[in-house]
């Protein structure tokens, strides 16, 4: 076990346990901001090219609610990684 | 509904109907959203194996799962995509290809049912055969004799035998306009 929790490992904790807060902020809205942009141009295409609005408003929902799930889960470790 | 929005990509014809809207075959999807799932289960695999060895901050791993987790997810929906707007519209007077080659890749083009001279049904593979799924290959009359390759579709029989059926009326109407017409002088003699 020793050899695994050596430098390299150690090193790594203390690169990303070393972040502030305004790093973890940064990364966050980084990829909020990347996944605004490419989730639009994803539901633009359902509702532009797409036969059935039903099915568009489907797949709207069923993305962007498991979406949440993941972003809530990056959000909430980021809050545990910054206070405790 | 269905057809409102159609005519508001398409612009189909007046009094053109259409006869089928041609979608690739489910496991063509399958195939494809299957190596993104593999990737996807990648982070699990590898916290459950390597975390009896490390100790780093639990929040960490939840962190960059999260990430991964969402990057898979968007891919697997831009998949989705390519695959669902990828369709084949066949009417009484044209075969309609919209080819969904990626998100800012889009090609439709038409070709005209009388052009179409033969078409060639394709099934390889094992999955291909079982599950009724192959290409369709259109070939088109004209100086020019050129194919025109439709991949992976379910029961490609089904749609060549009422593309031909469709072929065959419009060359027999083309036929009898003509002898009308040909007619036509010499009755009025």
């Amino acid at each position: 076990m020793d050899v695994y929790t050596s430098t390299s490992v150690a090193q790594a904790n203390s690169v990303w346990g070393n972040l502030g807060p305004s790093v973890w902020t940064a990364i966050f809205f980084a990829i909020a901001v990347f996944f605004a942009v490419y989730s639009a141009i994803l539901i633009f295409h359902w509702f532009s090219f797409s036969m059935r609005s039903r099915r568009a408003i489907m797949a709207t929902v069923l993305y962007l609610g498991v979406s949440s799930v993941f972003i809530f889960s990056m959000l909430a470790s980021i809050i545990t990684l910054t206070t405790l | 509904m269905k057809q409102t929005l159609l005519q508001k990509n398409i612009h189909l014809q007046t009094e053109e109907a259409i006869l089928m809207v041609v979608r690739k075959h489910w496991f063509i999807h399958f195939v494809d959203s299957l190596s993104i799932i593999i990737i996807g289960v990648i982070p699990f695999i590898a916290v459950t194996f390597i975390a009896p060895f490390i100790t780093v901050h639990p929040a960490l791993p939840a962190f960059f799962t999260a990430v991964w987790m969402l990057t898979v997810w968007m891919m697997l929906f831009t998949v989705w995509t390519n695959y669902y707007l990828d369709i084949w519209i066949v009417t009484d007077k044209r075969i309609i290809n919209i080819d969904q080659i990626h998100l800012f890749k889009r090609d439709v083009s038409t070709l005209r049912i009388e052009r179409v001279q033969d078409i060639k049904v394709e099934k390889h593979g094992f999955f291909a055969t079982i599950l009724d799924f192959g290409n369709l290959q259109v070939q088109t009359a004209g100086p020019e004799a050129s194919f025109y390759l439709i991949k992976g579709i379910p029961n490609p029989a089904y749609v060549r035998n009422a593309i031909l059926e469709r072929v065959d009326m419009a060359t027999e109407h083309k036929n009898s306009f003509e002898y009308n017409k040909e007619q036509r002088p010499s009755n009025g003699e």
